[in-house]
């Protein structure tokens, strides 16, 4: 360099050095901007940047050892270290923070001033960025000498004190201790603090200033990431001890609200997302389990109490951590199992008290003694079934509540709440005919006077509950059975209630589910019609006269309707085909009406079925001349309604003498009424006060039993004109046990056969099948009816193939495969 | 655009609204800091922070003259300014500029082009580069190109100039050279080795083409389908005017000593 040039720099770094000092004692405000870039200019024109890059690099330097450095080193005392990162005791908390906000406020005021004399300084050494700078690729000057603070202050070394620390060392543990401090809920200078880590965000681990390189993210972050793990855990053990769930929810919940906000007024937003994990892991995941299980106010009383606020926070909590909710999703198909075996066990307790060796039939013999309880056993059992659908479809609203309130409408969840309901629902065997009986008794009376927005509820309450089972199958043979009673005994509340419950059936289940139903009230409508044509027809005959019988008839087509009417009257393969006498006059009119009716319809059958049937009859009583004055002494006629053979045996009674008996014995020849239909018909008319019309000897509450002796009662009164006399059987809607097993034995007979058709359906159409794809095959096709047994359809395979309907496939030596083949 | 061109003009015109005072030599000019903090970033740093400017709002400005900074004022609050310096009559047409008038434009661009460099104004000082290089590709002087030179010296770092400068250097280094031009005398003058590599680019660039052209021709008169005829004076490719000095030098390869087009063969 030559003389002249070295001059001349050395008369413009002299005046830029003395502004250096000036800007660092705060005295720039004589100084002129202009002149002071303009030395920098001159000097890296006349190619001296690198020069006064060092010189000032130089003189930061300096300025920091002699000036910056000692302030701070004197707060770093030996307590503050040993507080702050050694963990040692024995301050109060209040010193502990005035301490630690001293050394922090130094830190800060001197952070701030060298990063505004810097900003200074890079100002007026503006072009020697430009000049020198870019051109040598050096970091420009303002993050060489911002570095300096790091390098000089930070990473000053504190031997002196007898430290093995660094600066940034102390710094960052004196921030987590106030932060602490803070979460112990003491008042801080969040503001202090916020500056002392926008220092450490704005410094970076080298001059290259790679965004990964901030200090805070190398330093402080993962310091405050670790000491958070152990507070939380801290925290967590200490609420898993106190054992209240309600309160680590709150509490867990606060903790992230907290650590947010301080994310975003304390320490940087970049951390918001680790903090929030460490939390995540220490309060909710570590020990969810036990929380949940905790006694009285773990997830079973929340869901118990209706705890909304606390399975919301729940919610919340644990579908941060993982979406799919595994824990709670588990639990709370724990707890619908638990409520649902709990809702049967009730059921159990209750039905077993009351129902215990009380058949139908002496209940009704009871008659007279149990007016004061309202309900006969046939009426407890369909009081059952609606406690126990109304428990269920409680317990799933209060589920289906809380995952509307409380679960976000979370997919997953409805899932496992749905799969848990099906479960228990069908785990009860009585599931089927339980929610059928509903159906039957809201059709019956209980939708009378309701809107039809409470229909449309009580219907969906029944499809609810239907798509839940598994046994469609025996749910269709019990609806089946319950729709014909309603419909032979005029009992439906509501055609257009029936026939929406029908059409919403076959929405939710398909076309052939419904089948049968809708050929039930064909079958009623067609006979309406019959019944219309016959009476015209016999109007035109003009045999008008006043003994005439009105007839009004039901045809049922023999498919469509329960075996258990259609075989009373045909006989099934166990009973012997048996067929009551009727008397003369009704013999008259059933062959006119056949007649009639086969006048259209060539070859058919037309069998009488006495047990479905009702007959109003028009008794007259005359006075009993020995009754001079009550109801008595009167002549009394009477209306009254009985099922059919109630009418042949009453009819009996036209011809005999007074005071004369018939046996059991002798009606029974006389009627060839099937045992059980007479002992229903006549102790309907015996026993029962009210509707005693027929005397039985021996007059005890009992039901009429063979050997019996019965007599017209003379002395019969009734209050009212129109008497219905109630049908005995009629009333033992809910099978006894013997039924009940005959009927299951029934229904596995039906779904055998079901099970016999779709396997030739599917054989038929492809020829040959292996084993497992044949089952499959079939499971898949009868799911939709009921869910069948291994054993059923393997043995229903065996038995088509011993009828030839498919065969074994087998290898040329003979040997059997493991393939069917179709016979055709 | 008019409009606001129009305005601006006039604000800087009135100095209306002014905020801000520059200073040079005698004159003031009443500028606003929304149009010149805006676009350089030295004077937005003057008035950013603590020095006396701040305080004072007036900046003042050294080493340069004040037609200088009217240029960089006109360009700041107009995107351009004036082509003809004050004092220089305005006619390209007809009579030559003398050459007194041709050194004086030369500089005052210069000039202006050290003033961008120095307020770190990109587009002003490309904007006087290139005005420059267009003046010196017009009417090429030697005695205003050396008057330019040393006029600029130290006063821009601006690599576009000194690249655009070398450039012309190069095109005329004969004659520079007779001017103990870039003889490596002067030990601060750092354009010189950027002159000599431009110097050398362009021989090898002649060389390379004078190759390619010998290989043309014997390729055409090898296939035996052309002859040489007699150059139509009409067509002849004209090449740029080069200077004697290459000759001279020995890399005397101009391309106008061909006189070559594809028109020069005709079909046999």
């Amino acid at each position: 360099m030559q003389p002249g040039k070295q001059n001349e720099f050395d008369v413009c770094w002299e005046k830029l050095r003395e502004a250096l000092r000036d800007i660092h004692t705060q005295n720039a405000g004589n100084l002129s901007f202009e002149q002071l870039y303009r030395y920098s200019y001159k000097i890296v024109l006349s190619k001296s940047g690198q020069l006064l890059y060092d010189r000032v690099k130089e003189f930061e330097e300096t300025w920091f050892a002699e000036k910056v450095m000692p302030p701070i080193s004197v707060l770093i005392t030996k307590n503050l270290v040993s507080i702050t990162l050694d963990g040692a005791l024995g301050t109060s908390v209040v010193e502990r923070r005035a301490m630690g906000e001293r050394f922090l406020k130094v830190v800060r005021s001197s952070w701030e001033h060298h990063n505004m004399c810097m900003n200074m300084i890079a100002d007026i050494l503006m072009y020697l960025d430009r000049g020198y700078g870019q051109e040598h690729h050096r970091p420009s000057i303002y993050t060489a000498t911002i570095g300096l603070f790091r390098d000089n202050i930070l990473r000053g070394n504190l031997g002196a004190t007898g430290s093995i620390y660094q600066v940034s060392n102390i710094l960052n543990a004196t921030i987590i201790d106030q932060i602490n401090m803070e979460r112990e809920g003491d008042v801080i200078d969040k503001a202090l603090l916020r500056s002392c880590i926008s220092m450490l965000e704005g410094l970076f681990e080298t001059d290259k200033e790679r965004e990964s390189d901030r200090l805070y993210l190398t330093t402080f972050e993962p310091y405050f990431i670790q000491t958070s793990h152990e507070f939380y855990r801290a925290e967590c053990e200490r609420l898993l001890r106190e054992a209240d769930a309600r309160a680590w929810l709150r509490q867990t919940q606060k903790r992230l609200a907290e650590e947010t906000a301080r994310c975003q007024t304390t320490i940087s937003p970049l951390s918001e997302r680790s903090i929030t994990i460490v939390i995540e892991e220490e309060l909710i995941t570590k020990h969810l389990e036990e929380f949940l299980q905790l006694e009285g106010s773990g997830i079973r009383a929340m869901i118990d109490n209706d705890r909304v606020e606390d399975l919301k926070i729940l919610y919340s909590l644990v579908s941060r951590v993982d979406d799919k909710v595994p824990v709670l999703r588990n639990a709370l198909s724990v707890r619908v199992m638990e409520l649902g075996n709990e809702i049967e066990k009730n059921l159990n307790n209750t039905d077993f008290s009351i129902v215990q060796g009380a058949s139908a039939e002496e209940s009704a013999a009871d008659g007279e003694k149990t007016k004061t309880k309202p309900l006969n056993a046939s009426a407890q059992l369909t009081a059952a079934a609606i406690k126990w659908v109304d428990d269920v479809l409680l317990l799933k609203d209060k589920f289906d509540r809380l995952w509307v309130t409380c679960f976000d409408r979370k997919a997953v969840i409805e899932t496992a709440l749905t799969r848990s309901f099906s479960e228990f629902i069908n785990r009860f065997e009585r599931a089927s005919e339980f929610v059928s009986l509903f159906i039957d008794d809201n059709l019956k009376r209980g939708l009378k006077g309701k809107t039809e927005a409470e229909v449309d509820i009580v219907l969906d309450k029944a499809i609810t509950l239907l798509k839940h089972l598994n046994a469609k199958d025996i749910f269709e043979s019990y609806y089946q059975k319950h729709l014909a009673r309603r419909l032979l005994h005029g009992k439906s509340e509501s055609q257009d209630i029936e026939q929406e419950m029908i059409s919403r059936m076959k929405r939710e289940l398909g076309n052939n589910f419904t089948q049968k139903f809708e050929g039930m009230f064909r079958d009623m409508n067609t006979s309406r019609e019959t019944t219309e044509q016959y009476r015209d027809h016999v109007r035109g005959l003009g045999q008008v006269d006043e003994k005439q019988i009105d007839l009004s008839i039901s045809v049922l087509a023999g498919n469509n309707w329960p075996r258990e009417i259609m075989s009373r009257a045909t006989g099934s393969s166990a009973e012997p085909k048996v067929k009551a006498t009727y008397p003369s006059q009704i013999q008259r009119l059933q062959d006119s009406f056949f007649e009639f009716y086969s006048k259209n319809r060539n070859g058919r059958i037309l069998t009488w079925v006495g047990s479905a049937g009702t007959a109003d009859i028009k008794c007259y009583f005359p006075k009993i001349p020995s009754k001079t004055s009550g109801a008595l002494s009167r002549d009394r006629r009477y209306e009254i309604n009985v099922s059919t053979y109630g009418m042949i045996v009453l009819m009996l009674f036209n011809d005999i003498k007074e005071d004369e008996w018939l046996s059991f014995e002798d009606i029974q020849a006389t009627t060839n009424i099937p045992q059980p239909d007479l002992v229903n018909t006549l102790t309907s008319l015996s026993v029962i006060k009210q509707f005693r019309i027929l005397l039985k000897k021996s007059q005890t509450k009992s039901a009429a039993k063979p050997g019996d002796q019965f007599t017209f009662n003379r002395e019969f009164v009734s209050k009212t004109i129109k008497i219905k006399v109630p049908s005995v059987n009629a009333a033992n809607r809910v099978e006894n046990d013997e039924e009940r097993k005959e009927t299951d034995e029934k229904n596995l007979e039906t779904r055998k056969h079901v099970a016999d058709s779709v396997i030739v359906r599917i054989m038929k159409q492809r020829k040959e099948l292996s084993h497992t794809q044949l089952v499959n095959e079939v499971i898949q096709v009868l799911s939709g009816r009921f869910k069948p047994e291994m054993s059923l359809i393997k043995g229903q395979i065996e038995s088509l193939i011993s009828r030839e309907y498919i065969e074994r496939d087998e290898l040329p030596d003979g040997s059997p495969t493991d393939k069917y083949k179709y016979m055709a | 655009m008019a409009n606001i061109v129009s305005a601006n003009q006039l604000l800087l015109s009135s100095g209306d609204y002014s905020d801000l005072t520059l200073v040079c030599e005698d004159q003031e000019f009443q500028v606003h800091k929304a149009i010149v903090c805006t676009q350089s970033p030295v004077v937005a740093a003057a008035m950013k922070g603590g020095y006396k400017e701040a305080q004072t709002n007036t900046f003042h400005i050294a080493d340069f003259k004040p037609t200088t900074v009217k240029c960089m004022l006109d360009y700041m609050y107009t995107g351009k300014y004036e082509e003809v310096p004050p004092g220089c009559s305005d006619d390209n047409k007809g009579q030559d500029s003398t050459s007194k008038e041709i050194s004086a434009t030369w500089l005052y661009h210069g000039l202006v082009n050290c003033i961008a460099d120095y307020f770190r104004l990109p587009g002003l000082a490309s904007l006087a580069t290139v005005t420059l290089d267009k003046l010196i590709h017009k009417d090429w002087s030697a005695a205003a190109f050396c008057c330019l030179l040393s006029g600029t010296r130290e006063k821009t770092g601006d690599d576009d100039f000194r690249v655009m400068m070398a450039a012309r250097a190069a095109d005329h280094i004969g004659e520079l050279l007779a001017w103990d031009l870039f003889d490596g005398s002067d030990p601060n003058d750092d354009m010189t080795p950027t002159v000599l590599r431009m110097c050398v680019e362009k021989a090898e660039a002649e060389v390379a083409r004078a190759k390619e052209i010998t290989k043309e021709i014997a390729r055409l008169l090898a296939s035996g389908s052309f002859r040489f005829a007699p150059a139509p004076k009409k067509s002849q490719f004209i090449a740029p005017k080069t200077d004697s000095a290459f000759t001279q030098q020995g890399f005397g390869m101009g391309t106008g000593e061909y006189g070559i087009d594809c028109n020069v063969y005709e079909r046999s």
